[in-house]
């Protein structure tokens, strides 16, 4: 094990609502009241010139879109190898760089598409929005 | 577009240089590419690079009227040679030296990366262990494989095809002949991408000189690779928000604009250089170039229409994969182009006279091509 600590995200201005609303488990995202736009992450101005965006709460449903298995991951979450990495393509429409978690890492129970949903994983001040394969409906 | 390459050289060694900086190596790279195209330093007026290009300016004792630091990871050096286009076309400069040198193996006068837990990956990557660019810039690639019905064969068909260059070539770094069984079976770094999958990591550097035909004397213009087309583009920082990196991408967008510069048909292309951190970077390069369909590059790849002998040989150094790579491989897909033009590569594409040269950089965060041909 390195010294390192593990990385965890520090807000700026534009990103803070976003962090703090984790704290509270909640899931947002910007979207754009000039041009209807998602955008999963925080931006203090939209691609259309508009500075109208809402924070807005997202569904924690999704979908997995792409994925790695990490077997030589950096001497800090060396503990947690093999891990899955993915991207998550929300009900929303945008996408994020997330993990799969409660599910072995291994690519038989990953198939891509599958859903998923949101879970937390703790981090100091922030909490970390991961997914999970989605439980069946009324479970 | 009327610039040409008079220089093009790579540093002597290729791999473990633990006595170089990386100062040192791009100061090697721009010496020996001056001695390439026989000049002196007092005849260049022009410098680039995306490592201090001032310092490598001081250190060679060039006085520069003109200076591009533009630094967007691997294939800054096909903007360099771009924008030096540009630059002598309006004036600013006659002849410009671009140069590279990277201590990616050994780490020698090497600036250190701190993290930055404010930077958008910092904020949204780096928190769930995604920083090293096998961590990254390999996320894409099983939707590309899935949506086109692909598995990671396909992956390995890229390696057991540049490994045939590669066997070929004396200064690549990995040169054993693989089957696709023994690509599979070797040690994962980050599934599907095994390790033979993944780049190298070596210290090197190379130089290029670029000029206008007006400038260059008939002797320098006899070796010389004309540049026919460019193109420069970029996508967003974050891997999970970039476009299909196979559809509507910044390597696409590069591809079409170098393509009309160049006015020449895809058809016409002899050579390819697709800047291969990573295997699935060569399928994903020949679509966005439009040299292969969408979905089709693979089934290319693995009936051997990319290796010796095919109809479009691809990375014929052996690539990133298997000749070399220091951090920013885009230097060295430039100089195979230019060796295969002038007809004095390892592993010779006979008679090749134009080649298409696609750079990544940053991830999918940014892209460069240039349409290049025998002069």
């Amino acid at each position: 094990m390195s010294g390192e600590p593990r990385p965890v995200p520090r807000p700026t201005p534009e990103t803070l609502p976003y962090w703090e609303a984790t704290r509270r488990r909640e899931l947002v995202r910007h979207r754009c009241d000039g041009c209807g736009a998602g955008s999963q992450h925080p931006r203090a101005i939209c691609a259309c010139g508009s500075t109208d965006l809402t924070w807005t709460r997202c569904t924690g449903r999704g979908r997995l879109f792409s994925y790695v298995v990490v077997h030589r991951p950096e001497p800090v979450f060396a503990d947690e190898a093999p891990f899955v990495l993915a991207i998550v393509e929300l009900e929303e429409g945008v996408r994020m760089t997330t993990r799969i978690v409660d599910v072995p890492a291994d690519p038989s129970a990953l198939p891509l598409d599958m859903d998923v949903e949101l879970r937390w994983l703790e981090l100091g001040d922030v909490n970390l929005p991961v997914f999970a394969p989605a439980r069946p409906e009324g479970s | 577009m009327d610039a040409v390459i008079i220089g093009a050289a790579e540093t002597d060694v290729l791999g473990r240089a633990p006595g170089r900086s990386v100062l040192g190596l791009n100061v090697e790279g721009g010496l020996r590419a001056l001695a390439d195209a026989g000049l002196e330093t007092g005849q260049i007026d022009g410098v680039a690079g995306a490592c201090s290009p001032h310092g490598v300016a001081h250190a060679l004792g060039i006085t520069p009227r003109w200076v591009d630091s533009t630094n967007v990871g691997g294939c800054s050096f096909l903007m360099h040679v771009r924008h030096a286009a540009a630059a002598i076309a309006a004036g600013h400069a006659t002849r410009v030296l671009i140069t590279h040198g990277e201590s990616g193996r050994s780490r020698t006068g090497t600036v250190p990366r701190p993290r930055d837990p404010q930077s958008w990956t910092g904020q949204f990557e780096e928190p769930y262990g995604a920083r090293p660019p096998y961590t990254r810039f390999t996320l894409p690639a099983l939707r590309h494989l899935h949506d086109n019905g692909l598995d990671e064969t396909a992956l390995a068909q890229v390696v057991v095809a540049q490994r045939r260059w590669s066997s070929r070539v004396p200064r690549a770094g990995r040169r054993d002949l693989m089957t696709v069984d023994e690509v599979l079976a070797a040690r994962p770094v980050a599934w599907p991408f095994t390790v033979p999958m993944v780049c190298m990591l070596t210290d090197g550097g190379g130089g290029l000189v670029v000029t206008a035909p007006e400038h260059a004397t008939t002797e320098q213009l006899r070796r010389s690779v004309r540049v026919l087309g460019t193109g420069e583009s970029s996508d967003p920082l974050l891997v999970a928000q970039a476009p299909d990196p196979a559809g509507d991408s910044a390597a696409r967008r590069a591809a079409d604009d170098a393509f009309a510069e160049a006015r020449i048909a895809r058809s016409e292309i002899g050579h390819v250089m697709v800047y291969d951190a990573f295997a699935h970077l060569p399928p994903i390069g020949l679509e966005c170039l439009g040299l292969a369909p969408a979905g089709g590059a693979a089934e290319m790849i693995a009936a051997g229409e990319t290796s010796p002998g095919g109809s479009l040989p691809l990375n014929t150094n052996g690539g990133g994969l298997a000749y070399t790579h220091t951090g920013m491989y885009g230097m060295f897909a430039i100089q195979e182009a230019v060796r295969q033009l002038r007809h004095e590569a390892a592993a010779q594409v006979p008679g090749v006279s134009t080649s298409a040269v696609l750079g990544y950089g940053g991830m999918f965060t940014a892209s460069s091509v240039l349409v290049l041909a025998r002069n």
